[in-house]
């Protein structure tokens, strides 16, 4: 019953988070992918939705490192966050943009979001240590 | 109205659904099989539903249950996380740094080349095989 409901919370995190992501790529105007139009456009909405998340999860992983009690690490890592950030639609935008040819725009994106998506939890995680020793 | 409902049905699936695969595989392979399993999974599952599907079902599968499904903060956070493992190890710089380039390279190629399989897939099974 306990593992049900952390589920659940996992669930409700995850969908607050997919709608939020859904929302700044429609803000950036590319939710146009997902919807089958192919247009060769820099898939900025992602890149900031993956770089946001993980310098979101590197001050939660450590602000929460000892909360095992409640159901906030459940619901704002492993369900908001978990649901904001995506890889498969990083995966699908570089086989996207390999598909128009674009081959050095697709390695380009692939290449900026992982090294700026791990100096991000990074700088994350340094900068809330530093918060949470003093 | 029906946008919105698509994605949260497929996101209250796909953000449990990871949680589950990610506690039992961690266990017995470690977080970073786990989550290379996980995002290529996905990735596979947004190929093929990009080739397969359209309207509000592919908006179920690809931004809400794909979505929701893979993750890139918690795969950003277990190679952090990896790395000061090595450093704990006492790995050299240089021989630390080959590895996590590796296992980065691996986990970022493989779910691309899912996805591309996906899709594939898809084709293949709309011609009739």
């Amino acid at each position: 019953m306990r593992e049900a409901s952390r589920l659940a919370v996992i669930g409700v995190g995850g969908v607050l988070g997919a709608l939020s992501r859904a929302g700044v790529s429609q803000f950036f105007d590319q939710d146009r992918l997902e919807l089958g139009d192919q247009s060769a456009n820099f898939p900025w909405a992602t890149l900031a939705i993956n770089v946001t998340g993980a310098f979101l999860i590197g001050i939660l992983a450590v602000a929460l490192i000892t909360d095992n009690s409640s159901y906030r690490k459940p619901f704002l890592i492993t369900g908001f966050l978990g649901g904001f950030t995506t890889f498969s639609a990083l995966a699908l935008e570089t086989v996207d943009l390999v598909d128009q040819g674009l081959w050095v725009t697709a390695l380009v994106y692939l290449i900026v979001t992982v090294g700026a998506g791990l100096l991000a939890v990074n700088i994350g995680v340094r900068a809330t240590r530093r918060v949470v020793r003093t | 109205m029906s946008t919105i409902l698509a994605i949260s049905f497929g996101a209250f699936i796909g953000a449990p659904l990871r949680a589950l695969v990610e506690q039992y595989v961690t266990r017995v392979r470690g977080p970073l099989t786990s989550l290379l399993l996980i995002n290529s999974f996905g990735s596979l599952l947004a190929g093929f539903s990009i080739g397969a599907f359209s309207g509000d079902l592919r908006i179920l599968l690809v931004i809400g249950l794909a979505g929701a499904f893979t993750t890139f903060s918690g795969w950003a956070l277990a190679f952090t996380i990896y790395a000061d493992a090595l450093t704990q190890a006492g790995f050299a710089y240089s021989l630390r740094f080959a590895r996590l380039a590796v296992a980065v390279i691996f986990a970022t190629v493989v779910p691309v080349l899912a996805v591309w399989g996906g899709w594939l897939i898809s084709q293949h099974a709309s011609q009739g095989y």
